[in-house]
């Protein structure tokens, strides 16, 4: 069940708390015995480490794709990566390149508050 | 069978996607026997039909190709050569096959290769890096099923041993695992061999014992390159060494480089890798010191074949 594996490892990776999720999905999905040990097995720190990892390259890949954005980042660097992490939460990960997250991004402005955040200091 | 003399490209340097970065290290292409590319590095998005763009600056590597007379090999990054065998993946690599029929019909790699794992999961979420893989039967003949389809355009395939920072399994059985695709897949293996430094140091493995269970006859090439050291804040406790290829090629990795060297029996080539944007314009001089000691080492390798 190769497939459950990877979805389980995908969706708990772009978790904000990836070994809860992990422990969570592992649960409830259609697993062998030997890959429900394989995932209770898996190292916890290099879990966190590579979430972090995650998050960062897509997080360089929206201000690559829209560098206008980076002004909004160095003036309020908290208030963007809360903007971020909620974008982060609601748009799974399913697009390729830089200027499409980025186009991504700016319709999850668009679409929410943060919308009035962003509209108000450009 | 023993791959020959003639077989033997020699001495590679890869080359970045950014062309700021390729005029930086212009000067080092002379002491290249042959050149590495990621087609991935060279993409400037997608049409509405889903159908990858290639950049229209890809001439300027067309044109050092046909000038220099060199060849090229590719080591792609998304391929995705792990992803379990469903519909939804199937409709991605096409894609990515497309593309790399592409490159192919403008490159003629000599060999192409992709990183062990995978990056796009069955319901479609990207990775961004290749995650790991179970060291099961299963795993083992999806990687043989995606490799055979990349066969199909590039005669000579392989993977590259991936660094991971968890593992789906014994961290010192990743070696078998390299073992049993290549028997399976009869596809070649490109050794990283600051993947295996990394991997050793964040799994407190011994690299000697680690290389002792890798089957040495199915390397193609070896990659030497450096990397660095997680955020100290990121994670309480100690840093993980990572992949990034942006640093100098530290003492252990030269080490490694030496002891595997005369055991890849079929190599055809060794390759200096620093990833796009890493290098520095006062950096140059050490790239060229690091190309010239790997060339000492294969000509070593050539003299004693």
């Amino acid at each position: 069940m190769l497939e459950s594996l990877q979805n389980i490892l995908a969706q708990s990776l772009y978790h904000p708390d990836s070994q809860k999720k992990l422990v969570e999905l592992s649960v409830s999905a259609d697993l062998t015995q030997e890959e429900r040990l394989l995932l209770a097995r898996v190292q916890p720190r290099g879990l966190r480490l590579t979430h972090l990892l995650l998050m960062n390259l897509r997080f360089e890949r929206v201000l690559k794709g829209r560098p206008d954005l980076e002004s909004w980042f160095e003036s309020d660097p908290k208030g963007f990566v809360e903007v971020f992490r909620k974008y982060n939460e609601s748009a799974p990960p399913t697009v390729l390149f830089a200027g499409q997250e980025a186009k991504q991004f700016s319709k999850f402005l668009e679409q929410n508050s943060a919308g009035k955040i962003v509209g108000s200091e450009e | 069978m023993r791959t020959t003399m003639t077989d033997r490209l020699g001495v590679g340097l890869f080359l970045p996607g950014s062309l700021d970065h390729l005029d930086r290290i212009e000067s080092l292409f002379t002491q290249a026997d042959f050149f590495e590319i990621s087609p991935e590095t060279f993409l400037g998005g997608q049409n509405k039909d889903g159908e990858l763009i290639i950049r229209p600056d890809l001439e300027r590597l067309e044109q050092l190709k046909s000038q220099s007379g060199k060849p090229f090999v590719a080591h792609g990054l998304q391929y995705s050569i792990g992803s379990a065998l469903t519909q939804e993946v199937d409709r991605y690599s096409e894609q990515w096959l497309a593309m790399i029929a592409e490159f192919h019909r403008r490159f003629d790699f000599a060999w192409y290769t992709d990183h062990l794992g995978f990056s796009v999961s069955p319901e479609g979420l990207h990775t961004l890096l290749p995650l790991p893989l179970p060291h099961t039967q299963e795993a083992v003949e999806t990687v043989g099923n995606r490799l055979d389809r990349l066969r199909r355009i590039v005669p000579r395939v392989g993977f590259e041993n991936s660094v991971f920072y968890f593992t789906l399994g014994n961290p010192l059985e990743e070696a078998d695992f390299y073992n049993r695709i290549c028997e399976h897949a009869h596809c070649h293996l490109l050794l990283d061999t600051h993947n295996i430094y990394t991997h050793c140091k964040n799994f407190s493995l011994d690299p000697l014992e680690f290389c002792e269970r890798i089957d040495c006859r199915n390397v193609v090439e070896l990659h030497v390159s450096g990397g660095s050291e997680s955020e100290p804040d990121w994670l309480e406790g100690p840093t993980f060494r990572l992949d990034s290829h942006d640093g100098p090629v530290p003492d252990e990795v030269w080490s490694l480089v030496e002891t595997l060297l005369p055991r890849c029996h079929n190599i055809r080539g060794a390759a200096l890798e620093r990833l796009d944007g890493t290098v520095e314009p006062h950096e140059v001089p050490q790239l060229a010191e690091e190309l010239g000691r790997l060339r000492e080492l294969w000509e070593g390798l050539v003299k004693n074949a």
